[in-house]
C-alpha cells in the first residue's frame, strides 16, 4: 500500500511512510473507532483505526490503518502501521488523503477522509478579546465565564486543563474550574463554548489592590489563564494562554461612602428622635456638620462612574461627586470636609484638615 | 536534550526551537541559563561525548549534523545525511567516531562515520523512532518506537546489525530512554504518564509513579 503526500488547505503538506505489519484475523471495524475508505473500483476497503492514533516527537503522528477485502465473508486484514510527516503551518484538519494499494495484477486507487495533524501549529482556540475587566466581588465567589470558539471545517476540541497564574498572588483565595481530563469541555467545528471560572478574592488585599488603582478600565489584576486541549481524535496536547483582565469591586472609595452615608443617616436619625446630637453643652460643631451634611445628601445629584470612581480625577486629591445643592461632601486623602455653594468643583493637591477656605478651592 | 558535565559544573544541553529558528541551550541543574546556540534550522537531537568534549545536534528540516563549540556560541557544520526525511534524535559513539541519527518520518536509524565521512542505513522497519541510547561498553543502541509501542536494541558493532525487540509490554507510547548503569533502563510512557525501570534482562523492575 502506498499513500500520496496531500497538501493542506496550501499551508503545508503531510507525507506518509507506510510500514506493513501482517495479517489479522478479523472481519469487523465498526465506526466510529475506524473511518472506513474504498477504492475506486470497489475492490478493497481500507481502515483507519482513530483510537491508535499516536503524537510522537519532532512533530509526527502514527496510527494503524488495516485494508481487508471489499466483498463480504473476508475473514483477515492487513495490518499497516502508518507515520505522518507534517510540514508547514496548517492546523490540525480532516482532509483527503488518496491512497493506492498494490495487489497481485491490481492496482487499485481511492480516497479517505482523515484528521491529519501538525504540532507546530498553535493557538487553535479563539478567544474574544475582552473589552473591559471582569467585575469580581471581594466578598465571595464570582462565577466569570471564558468564551471560545472553533473554526468551521476542523476537528472537535476538547479542553482537558486550565492553570492559572495571578498577577497578585494574595488578592486571591481560591480560582477553580471544573474543567478537567475527566470532564472535559468540548467545542464542536464552528461553534462556541463557555469555560466556566469560579473566582474567590482574598477580600482585604483585593481592595487593597483596587484601592490603588482607580481608573475604570485599568484592571486591578490580570489573570493568566493556561487552557490545556487537544483536537479530536489523537491531537497532540497544546497550551494557549489567555489573560483575564479582573476588576474588584466595590472599590474602597465607595465603601468609604457608604461609610459617610450611614454615618450622616444615623446622626441624622438621633438628631430627629432626640433633637440633640452630642452631649449637654457641647460645641454645635458634630449638629452643624450633620445638618449641612444631611442637605448636602438630599440634594446633590452624583455623578459615579463605574466603580464609583470619577473618571477625571487627577493627583493626589479626588472628587467623588459633582454638586448641585448647597453643600456637598468631599473625601481627599487629608480627610472628610465639606463645603457649599459651588458646582463641579474640583480639589486638586490640596491637604484639607476639615473645611478648607475657598480660596484653596479651584472652581 | 543531553546530560553534559563539563567545566566543574553538571548541566543539560537541549536542542529545540524559539521563534521558528533552532536553538540549543545549555542550562545549570538549577535552571539558570548558561548558554544558546542559535541555528537557522529546527534542532532536533542532541548528544555529548564526555572524553572529546564535543557535543553533536541534528536539525530535522535540513537533515543536516552540527558540532558544538561548547566554550563559545559557534557551531560547525559536520554533514548532511542525503535521503532523509526527517532527522529526529541523536547518538553519539565516542570510541567508534560514529553518530547514530534516526529519521523519524521513514523509521530508520542511519549512521554517519566521522571517519570516512560517510553514512549508511544502519536499521529500517521502524515506525517512528524518538529516541536513541547508545551503551559503550556493550556497543549497543537503543531506539524508543512509540509506534511500534517497543524498545528496540541493535549492535552496531555486527557486520550485518539486527534490530531486535528488547520490550514491548506494557509499553504504550515510549518517548524516551536512559541507560541508568549496565543493567538497569528507565523508559518514559507518554501513554501511560510514567516511567518504567526495566533490568537487562527487559524485566519491569518498578514504575513511577507506582500503580498502586
Amino acid at each position: 500500500m502506498r499513500w500520496l503526500l496531500v497538501n493542506v488547505k496550501q499551508e503545508g503538506s503531510v507525507s506518509f511512510s507506510v510500514r506493513f505489519v501482517g495479517f489479522e484475523g478479523r472481519a469487523d471495524f465498526p465506526q466510529p473507532r475506524f473511518v472506513p475508505g474504498q477504492t475506486d473500483d470497489g475492490t478493497f476497503r481500507l481502515y483507519v483505526d482513530v483510537d491508535s492514533i499516536q503524537q510522537v516527537r519532532f512533530n509526527a503522528f502514527t496510527f494503524t490503518a488495516y485494508v481487508a477485502d471489499a466483498k463480504p465473508g473476508g475473514q483477515k486484514a492487513a495490518q499497516f502501521q502508518i507515520t505522518g510527516n507534517p510540514t508547514g503551518s496548517f492546523r490540525d484538519a480532516p482532509v483527503r488523503v488518496s491512497f493506492h494499494i498494490k495487489d497481485t495484477g491490481s492496482n487499485a486507487t481511492g480516497v479517505i477522509l482523515m484528521p491529519v495533524y501538525n504540532a507546530t501549529k498553535t493557538d487553535l482556540l479563539q478567544v474574544e478579546e475582552q473589552k473591559e475587566p471582569a467585575y469580581v466581588s471581594i466578598s465571595g465567589n464570582s462565577p466569570v465565564l471564558l468564551r471560545m470558539g472553533n473554526v468551521p471545517d476542523a476537528p472537535g476540541i476538547s479542553v482537558t486543563n486550565l492553570a492559572v497564574s495571578e498577577g497578585c498572588p494574595k488578592c486571591w483565595k481560591r480560582i477553580s474550574s471544573t474543567v478537567n481530563e475527566k470532564n472535559p469541555q468540548n467545542i464542536e467545528p464552528g461553534s462556541n463554548a463557555t469555560l466556566p471560572i469560579d473566582l474567590l478574592p482574598n477580600t482585604i488585599p483585593a481592595l487593597m489592590q483596587g484601592a490603588l488603582v482607580i481608573k475604570p478600565d485599568i484592571p486591578h489584576d490580570t489573570l493568566t489563564l493556561m487552557v490545556t486541549y487537544h483536537t479530536v481524535p489523537g491531537g497532540a496536547d497544546k497550551k494557549q494562554s489567555v489573560p483575564l483582565k479582573i476588576r474588584f469591586g466595590p472599590g474602597l472609595l465607595g465603601l468609604a461612602l457608604a461609610l459617610c452615608g450611614g454615618i450622616v443617616l444615623g446622626l441624622t436619625a438621633r438628631y430627629l428622635l432626640t433633637g440633640k446630637l452630642g452631649k449637654d453643652g457641647e460645641k454645635a460643631v458634630h449638629a452643624i456638620s450633620c445638618v449641612r451634611s444631611c442637605s448636602c445628601w438630599a440634594s446633590s445629584r452624583y455623578k459615579l462612574e463605574k466603580n464609583q470612581v470619577a473618571p477625571s480625577s487627577n493627583g493626589p486629591s479626588w472628587w467623588i461627586a459633582t454638586a448641585r445643592g448647597p453643600s456637598c461632601l468631599f473625601w481627599t486623602p487629608g480627610g472628610l470636609c465639606m463645603n457649599s455653594g459651588w458646582q463641579r468643583t474640583a480639589l486638586k493637591n490640596s491637604r484639607v484638615s476639615l473645611c478648607p477656605p475657598r480660596s484653596r478651592l479651584q472652581t | 536534550m543531553t546530560y553534559l558535565p563539563a567545566g566543574g559544573q553538571e548541566s543539560v544541553l537541549i536542542a529545540g526551537t524559539q521563534m521558528g529558528r533552532g536553538i540549543v541551550a545549555r542550562y545549570s541543574l538549577d535552571g539558570r541559563q548558561l548558554q544558546t546556540w542559535a541555528f537557522r534550522n529546527i534542532c532536533s537531537g542532541i548528544d555529548f561525548g564526555a572524553s572529546s568534549h564535543t557535543a553533536y545536534v541534528a536539525t530535522s528540516d535540513s537533515n543536516e549534523i552540527y558540532r558544538l563549540d561548547l566554550q563559545g556560541t559557534e557551531s560547525k557544520y559536520v554533514a548532511r545525511i542525503p535521503n532523509a526525511t526527517k532527522l529526529g534524535p541523536l547518538a553519539f559513539d565516542e570510541a567508534g567516531r560514529k553518530i547514530f541519527i534516526a529519521d523519524v518520518a521513514v523509521g530508520a536509524i542511519y549512521q554517519y562515520s566521522l571517519a570516512t565521512k560517510a553514512s549508511r542505513v544502519l536499521v529500517s522497519n521502524l515506525s517512528a523512532p524518538t529516541a536513541l541510547s547508545f551503551y559503550p561498553e556493550t556497543g549497543r543502541l537503543y531506539i524508543a518506537d512509540p509506534g511500534r509501542r517497543a524498545i528496540f536494541t541493535v549492535n552496531t558493532r555486527s557486520s550485518q546489525p539486527v534490530l531486535t525487540e528488547f520490550v514491548s509490554e506494557p509499553l504504550k507510547s515510549p518517548y524516551g530512554m536512559a541507560l541508568l548503569s549496565s543493567d538497569r533502563m528507565a523508559v518514559v510512557d507518554y501513554g501511560a504518564n510514567s516511567v518504567l525501570v526495566f533490568s537487562s534482562k527487559a524485566q519491569l523492575l518498578f514504575s513511577f509513579p507506582p500503580k498502586n
